[in-house]
């Protein structure tokens, strides 16, 4: 553990642990509402993590801790996502309506890497010629895409993904997860993605964290190791189906 | 205030706008054929006025020190006003500590602090724009607070995740949300600005337009005092349209547009 906290998410084999003992909202009522509980794991760092759950069991809520938005929570999160640079992509795209494509990227720029070229990036997501439209131009697998961009754009050694490919149309969705392979590719980082999508899960990681109901906590923690040529078809679809019998209600196909 | 509403009625802003000038001037001449020369002149006899003043120089130098303290009670009032309101709308403690001194202000009568502020300070500029000023802040804090209530919470989530510097945030997430909120702020910010400069000028100044309506007043001058109000109004209109419609179409270009 010599290794400075900023660093370590880029070494194989380092672990970010995270442990929430308790995390609860005020209800309408004012009664507080446990929304995680006992929820630990761990990231493996220069990894892909997926986390998977059931809808409304706190993996936003999970996520809006590790970015550092919400530190109402009891427990402890590793020290690295204080230190380093993390790049986000959240359920909605958030690019500011009243600035153009290259203006939210660049916007996100830490100093030291101010003007720097977004060509080639600009290049990998496919909107090079959409560099100076308004978000409202966009679609939304386009709009999804600027957020990809955004968050690589800052070179990030954390990457948190909001369940980033939802409401689209599945050849869009898969077109997208493309790029961020390729994107991952070129620039590794440790990945922690959130989804409900098990296919999609298995497709895209390394690591799998499997989330209770409400309170969550963590039920199991799963590497996939699958080559990638068998990560969809048949090899997937059998990992999938012993998933499934094994968590019963929390692995939705 | 929609100029570019063309095509269905076949009628151009330019027009419009002429037409409602000249049923302005209509009116008035009809005006004062009813009430005779003495209480209402006519627009030629207040625009012959207007010329000869305009030549003597009295009215220009009025009116540029007029315009010089609505300008600087404006930007006073709206620096104050919208950094009190957007405190108030962001901050549930600035909001309580702050409200009843808002409350107070929206109720004062504009007379008693104009009064308290040439009795307390003196009958100076600086004493006049204040009171002006004070007279305005509460509303632009009003209407900005509800705008900062009004701003989405993931765009600063956004900017908290890739560390937005707090001047980043200001103008990039923070402004760019206000931006309707200050505009509206802006407009009848002005219009109440100019209304109670002139009165300002009638109790405690030696010159401006407001002294200059006082003294005709008492003199029962209706062709001063028309010509005065015309030449003021013309130039609140030249701003309106040259200033601030402009500024704010240039502000909203962002927004998608029906097609």
């Amino acid at each position: 553990m010599d290794v400075p906290v900023s660093q370590r998410m880029n070494i194989e084999g380092e672990l970010l642990s995270v442990d929430i003992a308790a995390k609860a909202f005020a209800a309408a009522s004012g009664e507080p509402v446990a929304v995680l509980k006992d929820l630990s794991f761990k990231l493996p760092a220069g990894r892909f993590t997926c986390m998977i759950g059931p809808s409304g069991c706190g993996k936003t809520t999970t996520l809006g801790i590790l970015l550092g938005l919400d530190s109402d929570y009891a427990g402890a999160i590793d020290p690295a996502f204080a230190a380093s640079r993390i790049g986000a992509v959240f359920q909605e795209p958030r690019l500011l309506p009243w600035r153009t494509v290259e203006d939210n990227v660049r916007l996100a720029l830490p100093d030291a890497m101010a003007g720097r070229d977004l060509a080639h990036l600009f290049d990998q997501v496919g909107l090079a010629e959409f560099r100076n439209a308004l978000p409202a131009e966009l679609s939304l697998g386009m709009a999804r895409r600027a957020a990809l961009a955004r968050a690589f754009a800052i070179e990030p050694e954390i990457l948190v993904l909001d369940e980033p490919f939802v409401s689209l149309d599945e050849a869009t969705a898969n077109r997208l997860r493309d790029r961020l392979v390729s994107l991952l590719a070129e620039r590794p980082a440790t990945v922690l993605m959130v989804t409900h999508n098990i296919r999609e899960a298995v497709r895209l990681a390394d690591h799998l964290l499997i989330l209770s109901d409400r309170p969550a906590h963590c039920v199991e923690a799963v590497d996939v190791d699958l080559a990638p040529a068998a990560r969809t078809g048949e090899p997937a679809e059998a990992f999938i189906r012993e998933l499934e019998n094994r968590h019963p209600g929390l692995v939705l196909l | 205030m929609e100029p570019d509403a063309t095509g269905t009625s076949g009628l151009s802003p330019r027009t419009a706008r002429a037409i409602s000038i000249a049923g302005f001037f209509a009116l008035w001449w009809l005006a004062s054929l009813a009430m005779g020369p003495r209480l209402c002149p006519d627009p030629l006899s207040v625009i012959a006025f207007l010329g000869k003043e305009t030549v003597s120089g009295e009215l220009p130098y009025h009116l540029a020190i007029t315009l010089a303290r609505v300008a600087a009670a404006f930007v006073i009032a709206m620096a104050i006003g919208t950094a009190t309101g957007l405190f108030m709308g962001r901050s549930t403690a600035g909001n309580l500590l702050l409200e009843p001194w808002i409350i107070l202000l929206l109720n004062a009568p504009a007379l008693v602090i104009i009064v308290l502020a040439y009795i307390w300070i003196g009958l100076v500029d600086s004493a006049a724009i204040l009171a002006v000023a004070l007279n305005k802040i509460p509303n632009v804090a009003v209407t900005i607070r509800e705008g900062a209530r009004a701003m989405n919470p993931d765009y600063f989530e956004m900017a908290r995740v890739f560390r937005f510097s707090r001047t980043r945030t200001l103008r990039h997430v923070t402004l760019p949300q206000l931006q309707p909120y200050i505009a509206a702020a802006a407009r009848s910010g002005l219009a109440l600005i100019w209304k109670i400069v002139l009165v300002v000028e009638l109790l405690g100044r030696p010159n401006g337009v407001g002294f200059q309506i006082h003294l005709y007043f008492q003199t029962f001058d209706v062709r001063a005092i028309l010509a005065y109000t015309i030449a003021f109004a013309a130039i609140m209109l030249a701003i309106e349209y040259l200033v601030v419609q402009p500024v704010e179409k240039r502000a909203y270009r962002w927004r998608p547009r029906p097609a």
